[in-house]
This record gives structure tokens, C-alpha cells and sequence, in this order.
């Protein structure tokens, strides 16, 4: 089961300079940890000290936003998972 | 309403832009945009928002000027330390073109003070650093049936997309976590220079009604790679402050 990550343009670096990267998973959460077990670098990105979602991200599945259940939502192959970034600043 | 002989001359480049023209010079004259943060965005969106010929600009920070400011926020200069940033800023920009009415307002932007500064106003330009304060921007401007460009930056970063409410989706269903990030931010003063000229030609077509928006659509730019990518954003139905595009 394939799923692609999409990723936002801050996180380029990260993966040799792609903008998405094709993943096995049955929720985001697993796509998002099989993402993180080929990009290590990835993962304080990613993710807070507890496991969660940095706060600054919004994860978006087919379009849609998968708030507030992002890392339990279910996806299936051939689905999109997005990884947006929100600047702040200003 | 008719331009002067002087304004003709003053503006002549862009009435030299067809879609533009005469009319839209006319109407830019008559519109009142407020901007919301006069900082790294705020700088360059007023001073162009200004030389464009928008006939009337409300500046509003609460904030003062710091040295730490001066890499971006160049409407504010080595002598203005100290000073509100609205006043410095309205300072510079009655200098560029007199002709605009500047209404600088020192005051922080709260549910309570945005109801009436926002009376009157044709549109918002979001330039705040902070996400707060654009959670009640939008919230104001959906209510009140304003426009917004939602701007931001983070590095070498930026972000844009236009809010038309009842429309597009707006800045809650887009970011729904309401989270914040670290402050300070990095940030090189293209960055937001950059995008800050993207809003600038979103508000001039908005405004007199040409050219194709960036509503429902968010704009990247990566200045790290050179990548500007563009997504379709999706409507929140469940958004409690616009109902997906409802009200």
C-alpha cells in the first residue's frame, strides 16, 4: 500500500531535495514513521520531544485537513498526505 | 472622482497597464487598506500600497522601533529607536506621496479594537508575526465582511494566500491547530520583501478588480531552492468562525 507525502518546501533539505516521497501505511502516523526511518533528520521536524505533532504543522490528507485526529487518520493506497508548515513570522 | 494633471504624471506607469488604466487609478484612490503590522511585511506593503496611489492607509502596531528590526523592517531608520513604529513609518511614507492619507495607530490589535478600526476599511493586509493576532484578524474580517492577504515568512520562507470571506477558505480552516511558533524567528529582509510585493499585487487587483487572485489558493516560496509552489486549500465545514465559507 503506497501513500504520498507531500512535503512543504522547509523540509526539502531533509530528503534530498524532493518534494514528496512514497511511503507504506495504514494511518498518517505510520506514514509519517516510515518517513521519519528513511529520513532520520526528519524526525525533530516532525515531531515534539512526546511523540506529537510540532504545533507549527498541519497535515492535510487528500485536501482535506485531518485535524484534530491527524496521526490516527486512516489512509489508503494511492491516497496524498501534506505536510504544511505555517510561517509566522512577519 | 478625477485625477489631477499630477497624478496622471505620478502614475502614468501603471495606467500605461491596460487592465489597470485610468478607472483602476480612480478606484485605488478611493479604497482605505488597513495594515496590520508594520514590520518586515508591513514596511514594504505600505510603501508600495502608497507609491501605487491607495488613497487612504491605517497603520496599526503597538510596537516600537529596535535595532534588531533594521535587517528588514525598512521604513524604520537608525534615528527612529525608540519610536512607535506606526508614527515612523507614517513619517516616511507622507514623504513618498503626500497625497495619501496616513492614519497611523499605535494601539495592539484585540477583538475589541479591531471592530472599529476596521469601519470603513476595503481590506486587510495580514503582517503580523504572531499567530494570535492573525486568528483575530480573521475572525474580525470574516465577521465584518472585509478582504485579508494573509502574509507570512520564516527564513528564507514565505507564505500568501487571499481571504475573501463567504468565499475561500478562511485562515482557521486552513490552520485549525492554531498553534505558534518560536519568536524570535529567522528571517533575511527579502524574505519578507518578497513576499510583502505578492500582496501588494494581490490588494491592486482585488481592489479594482482584475487578474486572477490567489483565493483558496496558498502560495510558497522557498528561497533556500528557488521553489514557488501553489496548492488548492479546502474549506472547513466545520470552521467555527466561518462555517466553510457560509458567512
Amino acid at each position: 500500500m503506497s501513500v504520498r507525502v507531500v512535503l512543504h518546501p522547509m523540509f526539502y533539505g531533509h530528503v534530498n531535495g524532493k518534494d514528496s516521497i512514497e511511503v507504506e501505511g495504514k494511518s498518517v502516523g505510520e506514514c509519517l514513521a516510515a518517513l521519519v526511518a528513511r529520513f532520520p533528520t526528519l524526525k525533530g521536524e516532525l515531531f515534539r520531544n512526546d511523540g506529537k505533532l510540532k504545533e507549527y504543522l498541519e497535515i492535510y490528507v487528500n485536501g482535506k485537513s485531518a485535524y484534530p485526529e491527524e496521526l490516527t487518520c486512516t489512509v489508503t493506497d494511492g491516497d496524498e498526505v501534506r505536510i504544511i508548515v505555517f510561517a509566522a513570522g512577519g | 472622482m478625477q485625477l489631477s494633471e499630477e497624478e496622471l504624471v505620478r502614475y502614468n506607469r501603471q495606467i500605461l497597464f491596460s487592465s489597470f488604466g485610468e478607472k483602476g487609478q480612480k478606484r485605488l484612490k478611493q479604497t482605505h487598506v488597513l495594515i496590520a503590522g508594520v514590520g518586515g511585511l508591513g514596511s514594504p506593503v505600505a510603501i508600495y500600497l502608497a507609491c501605487a496611489g491607495v488613497g487612504k492607509l491605517t497603520l496599526v502596531d503597538s510596537d516600537s522601533v529596535e535595532l534588531s528590526n533594521f535587517n528588514r523592517q525598512i521604513l524604520h531608520w537608525e534615528d527612529d529607536i525608540g519610536e512607535k513604529k506606526v508614527f515612523s513609518a507614517a513619517r516616511k511614507l507622507k514623504k513618498l506621496n503626500s497625497t495619501v492619507e496616513i492614519n497611523p495607530v499605535a494601539v495592539k490589535i484585540t477583538p475589541e479594537s479591531l471592530e472599529g478600526l476596521l469601519e470603513g476599511v476595503d481590506l486587510v493586509t495580514d503582517c503580523m508575526d504572531n499567530m494570535e493576532t492573525r486568528f483575530i484578524l480573521n475572525e474580525g474580517c470574516i465577521r465584518k465582511d472585509v478582504p485579508l492577504i494573509h502574509g507570512g515568512i520564516h527564513g528564507l520562507i514565505g507564505e500568501i494566500t487571499t481571504i475573501i470571506p463567504g468565499k475561500t477558505p478562511c485562515f482557521e480552516c486552513i490552520f485549525p491547530r492554531g498553534a505558534e511558533r518560536q519568536k524570535p524567528f529567522p528571517v533575511f529582509g527579502a524574505t519578507p520583501a518578497l513576499i510583502a510585493s505578492l500582496q501588494v499585487m494581490e490588494a491592486i487587483k482585488l481592489l479594482t478588480g482584475f487578474g486572477q487572485l490567489l483565493a483558496g489558493k496558498m502560495l510558497y516560496v522557498n528561497g533556500e531552492d528557488m521553489e514557488f509552489v501553489t496548492i488548492t486549500l479546502q474549506k472547513n465545514e466545520a470552521c467555527k468562525i466561518c462555517g466553510g465559507g457560509k458567512r
